[in-house]
């Protein structure tokens, strides 16, 4: 019964790990979908950024309380929330790029979009590149490490 | 009324970084209801007017809190600004008027953009109620035509224009009113249920054709003329038989009168009335010229 539990713990801790994967990779791609509609609006339009953030139709559910946050003129929290749920490197480009957001000229502020979002393609794309492995590695790698220990332990 | 003057003066102290609004907060606690302008300069001491008294506080500003309150000003989108950045000012959403200068980079003789910026002066919008009712008599005279309102800057040419179209934009008026409000100034700060068409940020000339030709106004109102195109638009008003309220920079008839544009319209007979003011601190005192009695 001990060994059944140990191996059903180290599936789920597997599927969790993946689950969080895919999560972070939707929103990497909700948060370049919003740059890019951010520096449409701004090129076009001039609107404000409240605006741009009231008017924004979120697909993902995983960003509502993001969203949230920052129709409310609350950046700082916003940003905050997004520590947790994507990888390191893709939390600094959004944080430099909402706390340059709305500083400067509309050039500056193309720019600032342009580059933002390109930065956040690639490492969405090196995490969809190496996702396939990485979920394979959730599944099996905690699952053989149980099995072991049920080994080692009977 | 006073509560509604409070009410702007805490609207302008929002977009002040905290330490900086409790500094406002603190030095104009005996002139709260008559604040006129916050003056920001960069390295110097936060300054304030009331009435027509300045006060220098002991806070001096720093570049941070210039930033911060331009920031402020802007709804945190500089970049939907820049256009009148360009001419010296940002005006918020709630009719607070901000004027700011630092370094223009130009191209010719054209501004691009404004950098650095180093000082900033928030106006504060004042509503006078009953300030305007003599101003209202004249417009209800049969004879008129048209009026023009000069005083020096700062004299209350704004508030007397916002006072004029509240009280004429509602019962017993309710005359219909297209006012081409350029800088945002007088329907930002009205509120309130008027008969009136507010034409925001269209250039003064152009926003006086369209008014003309599409919201046939009773009334058109139109701040500080002064350019050959605004004052043919006036003519044209006047040629359509559509009365003019506008206001023009003068410290006397005399100066005013003098004005090569808006010389040529007094002598066409475009305005009934040119009226002078002095901004008191429960009203204006009036300088009224019939023009009509003049050339007669």
């Amino acid at each position: 019964m001990g060994a059944l539990l140990l191996l059903l713990c180290a599936a789920l801790w597997g599927i969790e790990r993946g689950r969080r994967e895919k999560t972070a990779l939707r929103i990497i791609a909700e948060l370049v979908n919003f740059i890019e509609y951010t520096r449409e609006q701004i090129s076009n339009f001039r609107t404000p950024l409240l605006r741009i953030y009231s008017e924004y139709c979120c697909e993902a559910r995983e960003l509502e309380d993001f969203f949230s946050a920052l129709r409310r003129n609350d950046t700082e929290n916003a940003v905050g929330l997004l520590s947790e749920r994507i990888p390191k490197s893709a939390y600094r480009e959004a944080s430099l790029f909402f706390s340059s957001l709305g500083g400067g000229y509309s050039e500056g502020q193309e720019s600032l979009c342009i580059a933002a979002k390109a930065r956040l393609e690639r490492i969405g794309e090196e995490m969809r590149e190496s996702l396939g492995e990485k979920l394979r590695m959730y599944r099996l790698l905690p699952l053989l490490l149980a099995a072991s220990l049920v080994i080692l332990l009977i | 009324m006073e509560n509604g003057n409070i009410y702007f003066e805490e609207c302008a102290i929002s977009y002040l970084p905290h330490n900086l609004g409790e500094t406002v907060r603190k030095s104009s606690s005996l002139l709260r209801g008559s604040l006129r302008e916050i003056r920001l300069r960069e390295g110097s001491s936060l300054g304030l007017t009331a009435g027509n008294k300045n006060v220098i506080t002991s806070h001096r500003c720093t570049k941070e809190d210039i930033d911060y309150t331009v920031r402020a000003l802007c709804g945190n989108s500089l970049y939907s600004h820049s256009e009148t950045i360009k001419e010296g000012y940002i005006c918020t959403d709630g009719g607070i008027r901000a004027g700011v200068c630092g370094r223009a980079v130009t191209e010719g003789q054209r501004i691009v953009s404004v950098t650095d910026i180093k000082s900033i002066s928030i106006r504060i919008p004042h509503r006078i109620p009953g300030a305007s009712d003599e101003i209202c008599k004249l417009i209800m005279d049969p004879r008129f035509r048209g009026m023009i309102i000069y005083s020096l800057p700062g004299g209350g040419k704004t508030t007397a224009l916002r006072e004029t179209v509240a009280r004429m934009g509602s019962k017993p008026y309710n005359l219909r009113i297209s006012v081409i409000d350029t800088r945002f100034e007088i329907c930002g700060g009205l509120g309130g249920d008027f008969t009136v068409d507010a034409l925001s940020g269209y250039p003064r000339a152009q926003g006086m054709e369209i008014a003309l030709r599409t919201m046939s106004p009773q009334l058109l109102v139109c701040d500080e003329i002064g350019r050959r195109d605004d004052a043919s638009a006036v003519a044209d008003c006047f040629g359509a038989g559509v009365p003019t309220l506008v206001s023009a920079h003068a410290g006397s008839y005399e100066e005013l009168s003098k004005k090569p544009y808006i010389k040529e319209l007094l002598e066409m007979g475009a305005f009934t009335f040119a009226v002078g003011l002095v901004i008191k601190p429960r009203g204006f005192d009036l300088e009224v010229t019939d023009l009509l009695k003049q050339k007669n």
